[in-house]
């Protein structure tokens, strides 16, 4: 099966069909799948249980929040600092249409096995 | 790195760590907030339906209650920030369980009304709003994180 990364363009607008490619490298794929599934998570809980690297995931975050679909918020439990992050409603709605493209080229990949 | 992810494995690992991310509650917790607000709702009826020394006691008792309720939910926001994962509280339920969970309230709070202008006391209400609070929070709790 091909690769789920289409070519280098200019914007970041996915074509229509095709991945998006705010979500192809492998920690911003976790970082989105994670906060997908929460509505806000540490940024040192979401390092732990995705397997990622502090900076790794902190330049996947910066990257997210540049495309506007990640927003960063800086808080406190108890006395600790936490940086708290969570998907924009339109990251959500990116990274819901980035599984459905994933989802389709699965499935036609699967289709056109022998 | 993702450049040699194919669609599927790229699924596969999406699907594995938003699973990670719900945080279903202790296995005690649904039964133990539905009978806890079963019960206090249904004491603060039950004393507004007999009098004497025992209204003010299942009164009492049933505000007790009720208040242990809401530390229970206090304690799971507690845990939650804790662990640095806050919920999702509108997708943490299937479709199905939303609408078992919303048909409950409906049905719940229209008997109840019902119950009250037929009765004219507050107390029948209360017990069923209490039977219908526990009922819905049960479903609710066990069905966190399915979706």
């Amino acid at each position: 099966m091909g690769p789920c990364v289409s070519p280098e363009r200019g914007d970041r607008t996915p074509a229509p069909g095709a991945p998006n490619e705010a979500f192809t490298t492998l920690p911003k794929l976790k970082l989105a799948a994670f906060l997908a599934g929460c509505a806000e998570a540490d940024f040192n809980t979401v390092t732990d249980t995705c397997d990622i690297t502090p900076s790794t995931l902190s330049k996947a975050a910066t990257a997210l929040e540049q495309a506007g679909y990640l927003h960063i918020r800086k808080g406190h439990v108890g006395r600790r600092p936490r940086t708290w992050l969570s998907l924009t409603a339109q990251g959500r709605a990116a990274f819901d249409d980035h599984l459905a493209t994933l989802t389709r080229l699965t499935e036609q990949g699967r289709a056109h096995r022998p | 790195m993702g450049t040699e992810m194919s669609p599927e494995a790229a699924l596969h690992a999406a699907d594995a760590v938003r699973r990670a991310a719900a945080d279903a509650p202790p296995r005690w917790f649904p039964a133990v907030v539905a009978v806890v607000a079963t019960g206090g709702l249904a004491l603060v009826g039950a004393s507004t339906l007999i009098g004497g020394a025992a209204s003010a006691a299942l009164g009492v008792s049933g505000v007790v209650l009720l208040a242990v309720l809401l530390g229970l939910h206090l304690l799971r926001v507690a845990q939650w920030r804790r662990r640095g994962v806050i919920p999702r509280a509108d997708q943490a339920l299937t479709p199905r369980r939303r609408w078992i969970a919303l048909a409950i309230t409906l049905i719940g709070t229209a008997l109840g009304a019902v119950l009250w202008g037929v009765t004219g006391r507050p107390g029948w209400p209360l017990i069923a709003w209490g039977v219908v609070a526990g009922a819905e929070s049960w479903c609710r709790l066990t069905g966190w994180g399915r979706a």
